[in-house]
């Protein structure tokens, strides 16, 4: 499934939803953590706040982490709706707003029995101000779960697999501020009923999906169905399918549509249109990135065989993962309305160094650059979001497209979780060796204590006096987040029992430990043995 | 170089395979004095100061009386506190006296079996040296020391609480030989460490056991060359020492050669920059498992400077300062001392 956020004024991204969108268990007094985040929006109109959707395995879904000033991360407020999973997201007004769908417990699939989340907090508030609850008309309740989300003229719009737009008014107040638009029909309805909505006949049928939808200037969207691309003026109320055709040049046959998305900064006298778009070539079934000529009314392809996350930057600029090769490749357009166009794009910028910098200025070993979840950009400032498996990636000094060299990227990652390896001590810290006074060996052992916000490898390490490794306990071995009186101590395993690597009882003296976890945070503690009293 | 080409050598034989931490007396392989720490712990072979602690062979060549205090502040609480004297007592005898306190006042985590947190305890462990040497040539000096050791621990038991557990070794001795290969340029030096060292413990509310540790015994060979760089004078020192087990059943899974090497530069005649290295471990994993050696590589790198406070204090007397990493990278230790030779 592709969902994709476009936040009015600042950040358009299309990413993959992870297909295990999971949600869990739920515990409000945590920060919201990073890692494993789904989607992303902000606004750079009030201090680039940022906010992140993270769809954390220990904490449920997660909303709002924010960065401020564009240099740090603020504060961090967290939403915690367990066992459901995020469609959309999106900023304006003020406001952002997520669309939540029910999971199941187990992570497998769409819950029916339960509702969908219109969720949303406007900027400074540290509460939810509404969760809109609502369910499908007809159908498994996945059939609304809109692909796209933007805000444009006091709106938020989603897009729907079945049913239209869904046009929703954060000035009003619940439900009443829902309205349906059905593609072709003039006439939005209300959409007023907490549960089934069936208010109009086609709402709620496949004929009525929309797959995406984007900003088209300044008071249309464009919008895509399977084959058809809409523009839609929310002002007048009127549909319009005959501005953008679906002829392929280059003797390419159209097959069907997964998004479209405009590049509303060009100068172009109609934005820019980009689409990826399935296609036949040569009796084989392939998919691009397009762009449309309104000239000739034909889509030119861009790149052939797109990577699955594309991010369009400022001044006609791309970035796309290429997730079979792990890399990040950057690309431009010449931002022409123009139908000609030499495929394939070439990358604009030396890959070799670019690829570098990343690996090895931005993404800090051991972090994995091979997980990239999506890269979001800055529309405004072309700053560039890389969202890993481990972490927030971001690019506060480039601008894309004026120089190569502006993509020296100084990178820098998120904010490192705070608490997530905390209450680390060791039990007993006086550790007894040696024998008893009835001859017998003392087996005592001290036990490790620690907890993790969420899941990671930890390594534990024991040191003398001297700082030389006495014992390796454990290493890299992964540990279950704690619950919220939990410990994330494996008590079997996480214990010392006052031996060296090679069996011998360490002599007397003070030892210090070490815990580390693969999320970067580390502890260290002491612990004394003594001699058998 | 001969004292890589005998690292190198013993290196197979020290079949360390992870950690060789946990000995008794780990707490003694630390470097004193700032000089010698910011030398990357190299001082073994022509020590300006605490000459009874790195080579107790030193005094007898000196020509005037050394006097030097100093402290130490380490990451995660560790301290130090340390003086000496050393002099010569004419035509060829030398006379060392060394005091070292070592340990760790804070340990305020402790939490006992039941996970209630203890009192907050202290770690100590004093050392006392005294050391004689002998001018045997002009190229030879030998010399002994005998050492007096102390720890006292926090115990733990469940019916009196926190109390102590101490130790006392009082049948320790050094051995030295200092050699003078290019007298003036290049001093070598080896030192025979900890034999004989047994501490007995005793704990406070005994039950009537006392146990026995034996430190590791060690030999330590060192080079000094006065060299120069730039038209100026660098003194290169390398140590490298050498574990002694006398268990069987610890050499067999034992057994570590450690490098430590460090310059002096004296581009400035009151100001000396030094640098160094130390605690770098030969063992076969550098021939066998490099991966493992290669994660287990944790030495000490050191930076240190000199200064020459004449114009302030008394003549010949020098500020020594060190920043060493603590070879984990939780923190910087740091050393300064201020030493007098009149």
């Amino acid at each position: 499934m592709i969902c994709g956020i476009n936040a009015a004024v600042a950040i358009l991204s299309f990413h993959a939803l992870p297909s295990s969108v999971y949600g869990g268990s739920c515990d409000s007094t945590r920060e919201i953590i990073s890692n494993n985040m789904v989607a992303l929006a902000g606004n750079s109109g009030t201090g680039d706040t940022l906010w992140v959707a993270s769809n954390d395995p220990t904490l449920g879904l997660g909303v709002n982490d924010t960065i401020a000033g564009g240099q740090g991360w603020s504060g961090q407020y967290l939403s915690c709706y367990p066992n459901y999973g995020l469609q959309c997201l999106a900023f304006g007004g003020g406001t952002v707003t997520a669309l939540l769908v029910p999971l199941l417990a187990n992570g497998s699939g769409i819950d029916p029995s339960r509702p969908n989340l219109l969720w949303h907090r406007t900027l400074g508030a540290s509460t939810d101000t509404v969760s809109i609850q609502f369910n499908t008309p007809s159908g498994p309740i996945d059939s609304f779960a809109g692909n796209n989300s933007v805000y444009s003229g006091g709106n938020f719009y989603f897009s729907c697999t079945k049913g239209g737009i869904v046009k929703w008014n954060p000035s009003a107040s619940g439900p009443k501020g829902l309205t349906g638009i059905l593609p072709g029909d003039p006439l939005p309805f209300a959409l007023d009923s907490v549960i089934n909505m069936n208010v109009h006949p086609l709402f709620g049928t496949i004929s009525a999906a929309i797959r995406s939808i984007d900003l088209y200037g300044d008071s249309a969207l464009v919008a895509s169905a399977a084959s058809r691309i809409w523009i839609y003026n929310y002002v007048l109320n009127t549909w319009d399918s005959t501005t953008v055709t679906m002829a392929l040049s280059n003797s390419m046959t159209f097959d069907s549509l997964s998004l479209v998305f405009a590049n509303g900064y060009s100068q172009a006298p109609k934005p820019l249109l980009y689409a990826l778009i399935y296609y036949t070539a040569k009796n084989a079934l392939d998919s691009g990135l397009f762009r449309y000529h309104y000239g000739t009314k034909t889509w030119s392809l861009l790149l052939s065989a797109p990577q699955t996350i594309i991010a369009p930057a400022s001044r006609g600029c791309f970035y796309a993962v290429d997730k079979g090769y792990n890399r990040i490749q950057v690309f431009r357009d010449s931002l022409a309305d123009a139908d000609t166009i030499t495929p394939p794009l070439q990358p604009i910028v030396n890959e070799f160094a670019f690829l570098n910098r990343l690996n090895i200025t931005v993404i800090p070993q051991p972090q994995q650059y091979n997980d990239i979840v999506f890269i979001p950009t800055h529309d405004s400032t072309g700053h560039l979001f890389i969202a890993t498996g481990t972490g927030l990636y971001s690019s506060w000094t480039e601008v894309p497209g004026i120089t190569t060299d502006s993509l020296a990227y100084t990178m820098r990652p998120a904010k490192t979780i705070s608490g997530g390896l905390s209450e680390t001590y060791a039990v007993p810290g006086i550790l007894t060796s040696g024998f008893s006074s009835s001859g017998s060996l003392l087996k005592s052992y001290t036990t490790f204590v620690y907890k993790l916000t969420r899941d990671a490898n930890v390594t534990i390490k024991v040191y003398d006096y001297n700082m030389q490794l006495t014992r390796l306990v454990i290493n890299n071995q992964p540990r279950k987040a704690s619950t919220t009186s939990g410990r994330s101590t494996n008590a079997a395993l996480d214990i010392w029992d006052g031996r060296t690597d090679s069996g011998r009882l360490a002599a007397p003296g003070i030892y210090y430990y070490k815990i580390t976890a693969s999320t970067g945070e580390r502890s260290f503690g002491k612990i004394v043995v003594a001699k058998a009293m | 170089m001969w004292l890589f080409g005998i690292a190198l050598l013993a290196a197979p034989v020290a079949t360390f395979a992870a950690g060789t931490g946990g000995e008794a007396g780990a707490y003694l392989l630390l470097p004193v004095g700032a000089e010698a720490t910011a030398l990357g712990g190299a001082a073994t072979a022509a020590p300006d100061f605490y000459a009874s602690w790195w080579n107790p062979a030193m005094p007898a060549t000196l020509q005037e009386e050394r006097l030097a205090a100093g402290r130490a502040v380490r990451s995660l609480g560790r301290m130090d506190a340390y003086g000496s004297w050393d002099f010569h007592v004419p035509p060829r005898v030398g006379v060392g006296l060394f005091m070292l306190y070592r340990g760790d006042p804070n340990l305020g985590d402790l939490y006992d079996a039941n996970e209630n947190l203890l009192p907050s305890a202290s770690y100590t462990t004093l050392t006392f040296m005294g050391s004689v040497s002998y001018y045997a040539t002009r190229r030879l000096s030998i010399g002994a020391c005998f050492n007096v050791f102390y720890q006292s621990l926090p115990a733990y038991n469940g019916d009196v609480g926190l109390t102590y557990t101490t130790a006392t070794s009082t049948g320790s001795f050094d051995f030295a030989a200092q050699y003078r290969l290019i007298p003036g340029v290049w001093t070598l030096a080896a030192v025979l460490k900890n034999i004989g060292t047994r501490l007995n413990w005793v704990a406070i509310d005994t039950n009537g056991l006392d146990e026995t540790d034996q430190y590791q015994p060690n030999l330590v060979l060192g080079s000094s060359l006065r060299t120069s760089l730039a038209n100026r004078p660098l003194i290169w020192n390398l140590d490298c020492r050498i574990s002694i087990y006398g268990d069987s059943t610890q050499s067999s899974d034992q057994g570590d050669v450690t490098l430590s090497t460090g310059a002096e530069w004296r581009e400035w005649d009151n100001f000396y920059v030094r640098a160094g290295i130390g605690e770098v471990t030969i063992n076969s994993d550098l021939f066998n498992n490099r991966v493992l050696y290669a994660n287990e590589f944790s030495p000490r790198y050191s930076v240190g400077f000199a200064y020459n406070l004449t114009n302030y204090l008394h003549k010949n007397t020098w500020f020594n300062y060190a920043a060493s990493t603590d070879r984990i990278w939780e923190g910087l230790d740091q050393q300064f001392d201020v030493a007098i030779s009149f």
